[in-house]
């Protein structure tokens, strides 16, 4: 008789390896002798211990996933701008060696700051955005917001992109653009953060009440598209209108926008307004057009109290005396982006601890966990500076340079115009655009954003429908603030047409859509190609004779506004018009039969 | 009064992975044939974060956790497929346990039931 086995006994013998122990012979708690025996329980008893191979496999995955995080953002960027210089312009990059090491900083020093955001930053966020509001009035709470606001804003990194910007302008040119950014530059910053937070004041209050967005919208945009109208009327205030609008694309990012949004939506769901899918939204919104309106009244503050001649006088007393006597350690690279960093994340970390041992009472829980946090971000946030100034700062700087060669003569440079005026305008205009939609497709933020909004649409709207409207919306945008700059077009023109077509849309929108809209333009610009875009633009100024290279980035942001909102209210007539055709179509008979028959 | 039907000999195999990995599991299940029902959870872990003192930083705290029910006869393939998949032998990357179940009960396809049917008058 044929003996009989059970298939899974069969494959139970062909998988060889296998090793049975007892979890009690694991003695991953208290062993049976210390049990019998009574002794207590402490945490160290508990602690395991691992060999040096072990701590290696522990932590080679935990870097490798952030790392790559990083990587998969900066690198396709950098070899585009490189490549494209190679193979159009034929050019080679310079200091290619410094650029590289550069780049290479961005990415450890953006791998540690993100982890340090999470581990260090983000349980403050938590802990504070879910006690505050049960534990103190709203009235503290919305100052905590405002301050936070402040906070996040010195710790976003791309901020110090604009400091950095600052160093290219001529004072002779854009006397106020060049004091702004420089003797003003930590008025600015505050300026933006206090703009910030008011920003995430009024979100926070509109989740709580359930406002709509679009009256906000309505409010905040006509006062400042006024005193842009305002500005460009006065010839020196008129180059400062891109920076203005430039530092509403600056704010928002990896920094401000999950812990503003952790305390609000806190808030929210502390009020028993639950955490609707909506409410996360418009906080983003209202923290890029609120800087614009602060930075363009600093400026009508500043004109007030210095006339150009005298922030001339100043900058060449301070070139003078600059010149005359070797800068201090702290003055100099790397001691620069050092204190850069600190200045940066400390404060903000400060005011955390204030909150929570002050306000709150409450203990620090994994206070290691924390340290340790904190000082990858600050660690993360030096190295960051430093590859911003070598890598980022100088790859951008040097494309825009560059860009220019390929239509127009620029001195240095050997045979150029490389291509005929209308080619090369057409190449550098493409250059621009695919650089803004590669570069916004590969934003992870945006792909969250775009899970939202699939989910909000009941899958309507499809994730990659967004994603590549934000995208195409960039594109546009980068190559008409590029655009702006070759024919030195005032930025008022592009501005003011932009944000009424916005505005015309945002009436006839439905109220997600206007959220989604106006929130992709916050999302789009993170801390990668904020700087690299900056610099383009002042590297393609200064080549251009351009008066400023700002703009770029402000146009950048209207792009996805419009095509979002069009993209929305495109689905919307294709939803409206098949719903009609099926109202009005009987249905076939031949269906109806197939329908009766499945059910 | 409907008859119930049992489902005997399965397993329940409980997978428990850093965020992110869940999906690594159910490739790995539907790789060798376990296709059954699956559900998957966010989660949050405790214990190696404490135990490892600072180096539990590495151990990310968010989890993916999946439970899938598979044929006792399966069972051994898709545990070692999963571990293999989700490479369990490195520290820090999650655990799974196999737990018998006594009977399951959901609702049977007609032709599933027929196949049923057939295979067990075929076999005696």
């Amino acid at each position: 008789m044929a003996v009989k086995y059970r298939f899974g006994e069969y494959q139970r013998g062909l998988a060889a390896g296998h090793r049975e122990v007892s979890f009690n012979d694991l003695r991953l708690g208290p062993g049976p002798e210390s049990i019998r025996e009574g002794k207590p329980l402490t945490r160290e008893s508990l602690r395991v211990k691992l060999t040096g191979m072990e701590i290696i496999r522990l932590l080679q995955p935990y870097a490798h996933v952030r790392f790559m995080e990083q990587f998969r953002a900066v690198v396709p960027l950098a070899l585009y701008l490189a490549l494209f210089q190679i193979l159009f312009l034929q050019q080679v990059v310079e200091n290619s060696w410094v650029i590289t090491a550069g780049l290479f900083a961005v990415i450890v020093g953006l791998m540690f700051f993100m982890e340090g955001l999470k581990q260090g930053l983000m349980p403050f966020g938590t802990v504070i955005g879910n006690k505050l509001p049960q534990k103190s009035t709203l009235p503290v709470v919305l100052l905590v917001t405002l301050l936070l606001g402040i906070g996040v804003t010195f710790a976003e990194p791309a901020i110090g992109a604009l400091k950095a910007a600052g160093q290219n302008v001529s004072v002779e040119r854009a006397p106020y653009l060049y004091a702004l950014l420089n003797h003003w530059s930590e008025s600015l910053v505050l300026v933006v953060g206090v703009s910030v937070g008011l920003a995430a004041v009024i979100g926070t209050l509109r989740f709580l009440y359930g406002w709509s967005l679009k009256p906000l919208i309505y409010m905040s945009l006509l006062p400042v598209l006024a005193l842009t109208v305002y500005g460009a009327f006065d010839t020196e205030m008129s180059k400062v209108l891109g920076l203005a609008w430039d530092c509403g694309a600056v704010t928002t990012g990896p920094v401000t926008v999950p812990l503003v949004l952790s305390l609000g939506i806190g808030i929210a769901s502390a009020a028993g307004k639950g955490d609707s899918e909506l409410s996360g939204f418009g906080i983003v919104t209202l923290a890029s057009l609120f800087p614009i309106m602060g930075v363009l009244l600093l400026t009508i503050y500043v004109s007030y109290t210095v006339t150009p001649a005298e922030i001339i006088e100043i900058a060449r007393q301070a070139a003078a005396a600059e010149s005359a006597m070797e800068p201090a350690w702290y003055e100099r690279t790397p001691g620069q982006e050092i204190v850069m960093g600190i200045r940066a994340i400390l404060p903000l970390v400060l005011f955390l601890f204030l909150v929570l041992l002050v306000v709150l009472r409450e203990k620090l829980r994994n206070a290691g966990e924390i340290f340790y946090g904190i000082s990858l971000a600050i660690i993360g946030m030096c190295i960051f500076n430093l590859g911003l100034t070598y890598g980022l700062s100088k790859l951008g700087g040097t494309a825009g340079a560059l860009v220019p060669t390929a239509f127009m003569e620029v001195p240095g440079i050997p045979d150029s115009p490389i291509y005929f005026y209308a080619v090369g305008l057409v190449l550098s205009l493409a250059f621009a655009w695919f650089l803004g939609y590669g570069a916004t497709m590969a934003e992870p933020a945006l792909n969250a954003l775009g899970v939202t909004a699939e989910n909000l649409t009941n899958g309507v709207f499809k994730k990659k429908t967004l994603v590549g409207a934000v995208s195409v919306g960039v594109g546009f945008g980068i190559a008409i603030g590029l655009a702006k700059l070759i024919f030195d077009l005032p930025l008022v023109w592009l501005i003011l047409p932009g944000y009424l077509l916005a505005l015309v849309l945002t009436f006839f929108s439905s109220e997600e859509f206007v959220n989604m809209a106006w929130d992709s333009a916050g999302v789009t610009t993170g801390p990668i190609t904020v700087p690299l875009v900056l610099a383009m633009g002042l590297g393609f100024g200064n080549a251009t004779h351009a008066v400023e290279g700002f703009g770029i980035l402000c146009m950048a942001s209207v792009g996805p506004i419009i095509t979002v909102m069009i993209t929305g209210l495109w689905a919307r007539h294709v939803a409206r018009r098949q719903a009609e055709a099926a109202a009005s179509e009987p249905v076939p008979a031949s269906h109806e039969q197939e329908a009766e028959a499945l059910l | 009064m409907t008859e119930i039907t049992y489902l005997t000999d399965v397993s329940l195999l409980t997978c428990v992975v850093q965020q992110g990995y869940g999906d690594a599991v159910l490739k790995a299940a539907r790789d060798v044939g376990a296709i059954t029902g699956a559900i998957g959870y966010d989660a949050r872990g405790y214990g190696a974060r404490e135990r490892l003192g600072l180096l539990g930083v590495a151990v990310e705290a968010e989890k993916d956790v999946i439970s899938i029910l598979v044929s006792t006869d399966q069972q051994d393939a898709v545990f070692d497929s999963i571990y293999r998949a989700c490479k369990l032998d490195v520290p820090g990357r999650g655990y799974m346990y196999l737990t018998p179940l006594d009977k399951v009960a959901s609702y049977i396809p007609e032709s599933v039931m027929a196949r049923m049917q057939k295979s067990r008058t075929e076999d005696g």
